[in-house]
């Protein structure tokens, strides 16, 4: 038979004495108990937080602006993305030539990281775990302005089939090394999606015009060239991924960039970074806690 | 609390000695739910994370980066004594830049390239201030309630640099009565910060679910399901006994078992609750602060494209913007998907005329050139990701020129503010109320006036569906529009004397107040 020990350590069988003293320590236990129930013993005892990274890319005309302005042809506000690999310059020093595992592109060579920026947004746990439950990246776009297919064009990269869906994109999330947390060749990858179709992660099925029925205020048909486009919509739930206390971790998106010759391959040219217009939440779960 | 009375000694010993006790203990599990003041962690944790893609940094005056927010009480406490509305406690913040990964500073997208500077760092001390709520005037944020100072040092260590960089332990209040601004203060000039993510953490008191309809597109569960369990009392006197139906040992395990199983309230991912319930207070407090046209520098009327660097952007170069009179329209879209259920309870936008530098900015003003200048901001419930159903449906919304903006008013609060010509310099804000749309169920309480709170959740079919026949209770994103038009005049032939800001210095926020569910 079951026992009562989560409540109380007196126990009560035929049998055996099943006195006042006994029954009142039983009670008290189950007093002290109910008086302040730990959240240990909920089964739903976290609440959800959730994290929006967005921000709205440069248009090609504010480029252009700042190319001349600047006096940099060819200009673009490439912010926030970086390349993924660290160059030393005139003999400066890089200890973390790179950060990222597992990243390369099926026709970059090893060792060239020119060919990839990563779009990356670092997080610390202070005292108490949290969870990484879901990471949602939306990458929208529009009939104009930033405009992505999502497939292969004519200037496919090599051994990638023109009116493919693309394959390149790369979602990191990785965790600084406790003991050594600046060396991300020590760094653990905790989640690594990639060589993923965009087939799986398109709002609408190719060929089906995106409408809404009734759409709300402000309207999409309001701002001429807002309206249609087949966006990408990649959601990773049910992640589970645990992050103990003290931790530091590293949540990216990378892109390909490569120059190509001045050219850049399709559907990225040389401006990735204004093709789309992201919006990435990450949600966490955490713990109760006291007064 | 509860409180058992205690046996004395040498009285009989009755049934109700035991098994009131007892049955109250049960009761409080599994007839209405355990009570806040028995729960060991009463608090519900939320974040306030500040995103900014590049941010310029100027060593001058008010620090470049400065975003203001409020933290309203939740709807079913709103109209409550202040001493009564749940205070909120900073326990936590995290801050971060991308460097590459290197002890370095590295070069704005202004220049060729993010080069690496090694050695040396983008130092900056971070604030936040704060004030009273006030739309009547212009008063800046003056009382620090909380800053942190990273040096150089911090950042340049080759094995070990305080980025991330996180404080915790921390017990530092805030309330509904004031608005607060997160303000970041380089402490050297030029040196900007790439992907510069700021995460303060909150604790304040769970709460109660809305139900019926206190809240609008509910679930049917919001009253809570309760199956009252109790342990079989015996006859009078009858003997003591462990392990009969009516014994000691068996209604003791009737609550042991109830705990065994978990404790459980809130609702799954989709939007439903338990078959039987034990926790009353299963809420938590949510604020999802999303960023519009971040990473934008100031725009203002008259800017011509020679002027277009990375601090400012001509009205002309926004998104889907046309030139000449009456075109100009830009739309910056945010897509937030619904991993879990919430019910929205207030939406507060940050509007901003902020510019860097001295220059002598202003808001658009009722008989300035900006008089027709009309921002549009709407929150919606979207159903359509990968579905063949596409619909949205209208949670939220406000649209405003500088002749109704009143309509919408929270606070204001500027750097510097001249009250007789009404310019300022440095930061410069707005908060206004988005109204919750008004349903069936009536009127909701807020700053303004608007509707009750709106519940989303993903849903697991329509087969009940819930008031919104549209989504069908089947609400997978939120999704945000910030629209921005001047319907009669050419914008880009604005006078600059003053310069009327279009959208300040590195964009405006949207805010969703939201109850979140324990899960």
């Amino acid at each position: 038979m079951s026992s009562i020990r989560r409540i109380t350590g007196q126990q009560f069988s035929d049998g055996t004495t099943i006195d006042g003293d006994r029954l009142e320590k039983a009670l008290q236990d189950l007093e002290d108990y109910i008086n302040d129930v730990p959240d240990g013993d909920f089964k739903t005892r976290w609440l959800q937080s959730q994290a929006v990274l967005k921000y709205l890319p440069f248009t090609a005309e504010a480029d252009a602006n700042l190319a001349t302005n600047t006096g940099i042809v060819g200009n673009s506000n490439f912010a926030p993305y970086l390349p993924v690999y660290n160059l030393s310059v005139g003999g400066s020093k890089i200890t973390n030539a790179y950060r990222f595992k597992g990243n390369k592109l099926s026709w970059q060579e090893a060792f060239d990281g020119s060919g990839q920026h990563a779009w990356t947004i670092s997080f610390a746990v202070g005292d108490e775990p949290i969870i990484i439950d879901a990471i949602d990246l939306s990458m929208a776009v529009y009939p104009s302005e930033y405009t992505n297919s999502f497939e292969y064009g004519s200037v496919a990269p090599p051994n990638k089939t023109p009116g493919a869906p693309i394959d390149d994109i790369h979602l990191q999330v990785s965790m600084d090394n406790p003991f050594i947390p600046s060396l991300q060749i020590l760094n653990s990858v905790l989640y690594h999606k990639y060589n993923f179709s965009v087939l799986n992660a398109e709002v609408t099925a190719p060929g089906l015009a995106f409408a809404i029925g009734t759409d709300i205020n402000p309207t999409l048909a309001s701002v001429s060239g807002t309206s249609g486009g087949n966006s990408l919509f990649i959601q990773e739930h049910n992640l589970n991924i645990p992050v103990p206390p003290g931790s530091r971790v590293r949540f990216s998106l990378l892109i390909p960039s490569d120059f190509n010759l001045g050219l850049g391959y399709d559907p990225w040219g040389l401006t990735p970074w204004r093709t789309f217009v992201p919006t990435m939440t990450l949600t966490f779960l955490e713990r109760l806690e006291r007064d | 609390m509860t409180s058992f009375k205690r046996l004395t000694r040498g009285v009989k010993l009755l049934r109700e000695h035991v098994y009131d006790p007892l049955n109250s203990a049960i009761d409080l599990l599994t007839k209405s739910g355990l009570p806040i003041e028995n729960y060991d962690k009463e608090n519900g944790t939320f974040r306030l994370t500040f995103y900014f893609p590049w941010t310029e940094a100027v060593v001058y005056g008010d620090g470049n980066t400065n975003v203001p927010f409020i933290l309203p009480a939740l709807q079913d406490s709103f109209e409550l004594k202040d001493y009564l509305i749940p205070e909120y406690q900073l326990v936590e913040i995290s801050v971060s830049q991308d460097t590459r990964a290197e002890p370095a500073y590295l070069a704005g997208p202004q220049t060729s390239g993010p080069t690496i500077n090694s050695g040396e760092a983008a130092a900056f001390d971070l604030f936040i201030k704060e004030h009273d709520i006030d739309p009547n005037n212009f008063d800046g944020f003056t009382t620090e309630t909380y800053s942190v100072s990273i040096p150089e040092i911090a950042l340049t260590n080759d094995f070990s640099r305080a980025n991330p960089f996180v404080q915790s332990g921390m017990g530092i209040s805030f309330t509904h009565k004031k608005s607060y601004l997160l303000q970041i203060r380089p402490k050297v000039n030029n040196r900007g910060f790439y992907s510069f993510c700021v995460s303060l953490k909150f604790k304040t008191a769970l709460g109660l679910r809305g139900a019926g309809t206190s809240t609008q597109n509910n679930t049917d569960e919001a009253g809570g399901n309760y199956v009252p369990q109790a342990a079989t009392v015996p006859a009078g006197d009858s003997t003591i006994e462990a392990d009969s139906n009516d014994g000691v040992n068996t209604g003791f395990k009737v609550a042991d078992a109830i705990i065994q199983n978990k404790l459980t309230g809130g609702y799954s991912r989709s939007g439903q609750s338990a078959f039987a319930e034990n926790l009353r207070f299963d809420t938590g407090y949510e604020v999802i602060a999303v960023p519009m046209f971040g990473g934008w520098g100031t725009v203002h009327g008259g800017l011509s494209a020679g002027n277009g660097n990375i601090s400012f952007q001509t009205a002309a170069s926004m998104p889907w913007s046309g030139t000449g009179a009456g075109n100009f329209k830009t739309m910056d879209r945010a897509q937030v998907a619904l991993q879990h259920p919430l019910s929205i309870e207030h939406v507060v936008l940050a509007v901003n005329y902020s510019g860097p530098g001295t220059g002598d900015y202003s808001r658009p003003t009722t008989t300035g050139v900006g008089q027709d200048l009309t921002h549009e901001v709407g929150i919606g419930l979207f159903s359509g990701v990968r579905s063949d159903n596409v619909e949205v449906k209208q949670v939220a919304h406000a649209t405003w020129t500088p002749t109704t903006i009143s309509n919408y008013l929270i606070d204001r609060g500027d750097f510097r503010h001249n009250n007789t010509n009404g310019r300022h310099n440095g930061y410069a804000w707005d908060l206004l109320s988005c109204p919750i749309v008004t349903g069936s169920s009536g009127a909701g309480v807020g700053y303004k006036p608007q509707g009750k709170p709106m519940f989303a959740a993903q849903g697991m079919s329509n087969v009940l569906p819930r008031v919104f026949p549209i989504t069908s209770g089947a609400e997978q994103v939120l999704d945000i529009r910030w629209k921005i038009s001047d319907p009669v005049s050419d914008v880009d032939t604005w006078s600059t004397t003053p310069k009327e800001v279009i959208v300040g210095y590195r964009g405006c926020w949207v805010y969703l107040i939201c109850k979140k569910f324990l899960r």
